[in-house]
């Protein structure tokens, strides 16, 4: 059997819980369900608007909040279950791209030095030429040069040039697994598809999957295999990317879908979420049951 | 305030040069007037000190070295005249004034500065613990510096004073720093709290930094002039606490300082025989050196927090 390099089950994170009695709960993502294969490397997008839970999966995945229940398996593994060293190897193989590159940087510090604590922290080498190698090496992938980034300061470079270290950063380390926190959506539209292509390249010719998160389809459509949609912190609808955005069942879907604008023709339509769909925000409910509604696509049907 | 005469200046130097409108140079917030002013006349005041003990009859600061109640240069006080030999004048034992004031603004500043260093160290250490561990360790550490916060430094001080009458330099620093750690910690945690969920930190911990690295070499470097301006605004608290002991003369008596000064002028109804200069020189010093002190403070503030900025 095909081990799955990550699997989330029911994975529910309820904020404003425990101590904090008189605050509201909201519940940023409930019953989130999905596996990664450990063979086959994918591009699985997470789209939805915003609010809708698609950056909370994102840090409960990398580990910097814990899930209220439901579990992360990494390798067969309880990613809570992690000791130190697990958590090492776990934090080096599950990378993250994130959305803002300007603030991703630590102003008091060079460029380099997001490479710098990376290999002292992971121990990849304690040769020094070796080390100018993999910088070297991960930059020429996205198109960089060391000598025309590495000694400058973050604020110096442009956002595309940042956006590509950041992942220049994130293949050095060799990962399985890359979430990709709306990484493009900061970036002008000519940089875009650059930075779409070095992940194509990436997931084809180095085995790495993708968590793209996003809220823009049209990207999406592009790049990814799978898509999950999320919808006040539920998945509505998931599945093969293709058949779902051409074939929307679930009635957000529809609506999120058909408000894409288009560039042959002027936008008459408008959103309207309907009372019924509005009120549901934010409560935790019974696990959603999906329907089948054409091979690998599926949808909550309301 | 109103924009500072730099950059007025340079934007209509740089009109007149091109008949254009030009962007006026980057600002430097190092630069501002504040820093600039508080830093040299602090420094001018703490190398005539060194300078002058290097120059300075420094026994002139024992009893009975020079004249009794000389006043000061071109000064004339009960048929006596200021002469060059003692320009600030003597006091009532025959100690002279200039040399008192010499060894002791080092005396008192250094006492500051060693006991506000401790105190920042400490802050440093429980603030950023607070802020960035959270949980147990941040309800213990809160609880320590609320407490302590409150109670008055000077009240406490009087009571140890009395029983240990001649505190060394370090011992009094040391009991000084008892009272100056808990702003900075407080300050520092809440700093770090909301710097804690920058993405920087995000990404540090995606790299598997441990807490430790993050903290220090993360965080502290970009609140470099914040920790330098708690340093001068902890120094400034400390110098104030030291000289209201002192000059409630419980000091140590061995070492002369501004405070044991203030103390004998005190005791000697330095006011009502009219020996101004005897009270009035260590007290002018004084205020200099806090209103420098405060400048400095204020000025770093600015470096580091924009919104205090003129323009």
């Amino acid at each position: 059997m095909d081990q799955s390099l990550l699997e989330v089950n029911d994975l529910t994170k309820i904020f404003g819980e425990a101590s904090q009695k008189q605050k509201k709960q909201v519940v940023a993502l409930q019953h989130f369900n999905a596996v990664i294969s450990g063979t086959t490397p994918k591009i699985i997008t997470i789209a939805g608007e915003s609010g809708s839970g698609k950056s909370t999966l994102a840090n409960l995945i990398l580990g910097f909040i814990k899930p209220s229940f439901g579990t992360i398996m990494y390798k067969g593994q309880d990613v809570s279950s992690f000791d130190k060293g697990e958590m090492l190897t776990y934090r080096r193989e599950v990378q993250a791209v994130f959305q803002d590159p300007y603030s991703i940087y630590n102003p008091y510090y060079c460029v380099e030095h997001i490479f710098d604590i990376a290999m002292h922290n992971f121990k990849l080498t304690d040769d020094k030429q070796k080390k100018r190698d993999l910088i070297e090496d991960a930059l020429n992938l996205v198109g960089l040069k060391g000598e025309n980034v590495l000694r400058n300061y973050p604020h110096q470079l442009s956002g595309g040039q940042l956006q590509r270290v950041m992942i220049a950063r994130a293949y050095m380390l060799k990962p399985n697994l890359i979430i990709a926190d709306e990484p493009v959506s900061m970036i002008d539209v000519s940089l875009r598809a650059m930075i779409l292509e070095i992940m194509m390249k990436l997931k084809d010719e180095y085995g790495i999957s993708f968590i793209y998160i996003t809220h823009d389809f049209s990207t999406a459509y592009q790049i990814s295999d799978e898509i999950y949609l999320l919808y006040h912190g539920m998945t509505v609808e998931k599945g093969n990317t293709v058949k779902v955005i051409n074939n929307p069942h679930h009635l957000y879907t529809k609506d999120l879908i058909a408000s894409i604008p288009t560039i042959d023709e002027k936008w008459e339509g408008h959103i309207e979420v309907t009372e019924d769909l509005e009120s549901d925000r934010g409560q935790l409910k019974p696990t959603p049951t999906f329907m089948e509604v054409e091979p690998k696509h599926w949808a909550v049907l309301s | 305030m109103k924009k500072t005469d730099f950059v007025e200046n340079t934007g209509v130097e740089v009109l007149a040069e091109d008949g254009c409108k030009k962007r006026p140079p980057k600002d430097n917030p190092w630069k501002n007037s504040r820093l600039i002013i508080g830093t040299i006349i602090l420094g001018i005041l703490i190398i005539i000190a060194f300078v002058g003990q290097l120059f300075w009859d420094k026994t002139l600061v024992n009893v009975g070295s020079s004249p009794l109640n000389l006043p000061p240069v071109g000064n004339e006080y009960r048929d006596q005249i200021g002469n060059w030999a003692h320009p600030l004048g003597t006091d009532n034992s025959g100690r002279d004034i200039l040399a008192l004031v010499l060894v002791g603004l080092p005396h008192s500043l250094g006492i500051g500065f060693v006991s506000a260093t401790i105190g920042l160290t400490i802050g440093i250490i429980f603030g950023f613990s607070a802020g960035y561990l959270g949980g147990r360790v941040d309800d213990v550490i809160r609880l320590l510096s609320d407490t302590t916060m409150n109670i008055p430094a000077l009240l406490i001080l009087i009571i140890i004073q009395s029983l240990i009458p001649n505190a060394g330099f370090f011992a009094m620093a040391l009991l000084l720093a008892v009272f100056a750690w808990q702003s900075p910690t407080r300050v520092l945690r809440a700093q770090v709290l909301s710097m804690k969920h920058a993405d920087y930190v995000k990404l540090a911990q995606l790299s598997g930094s441990p807490d430790q690295e993050i903290m220090f070499k993360e965080m502290m470097p970009n609140l470099m002039p914040f920790l330098i301006s708690q340093l001068t605004a902890g120094t400034s608290y400390s110098v104030l606490i030291l000289v209201g002991v002192e000059v409630l003369g419980l000091g140590s008596q061995k070492i002369p300082s501004l405070g044991i000064t203030l103390n004998n002028a005190i005791n000697a109804s330095a006011i009502l025989r009219g020996m101004w200069w005897w009270w009035g020189i260590p007290t002018i010093i004084l205020i200099v050196v806090f209103m420098c002190l405060l400048l400095i403070t204020v000025g770093l503030d600015e470096v580091s927090n924009p919104r205090l900025r003129d323009h």
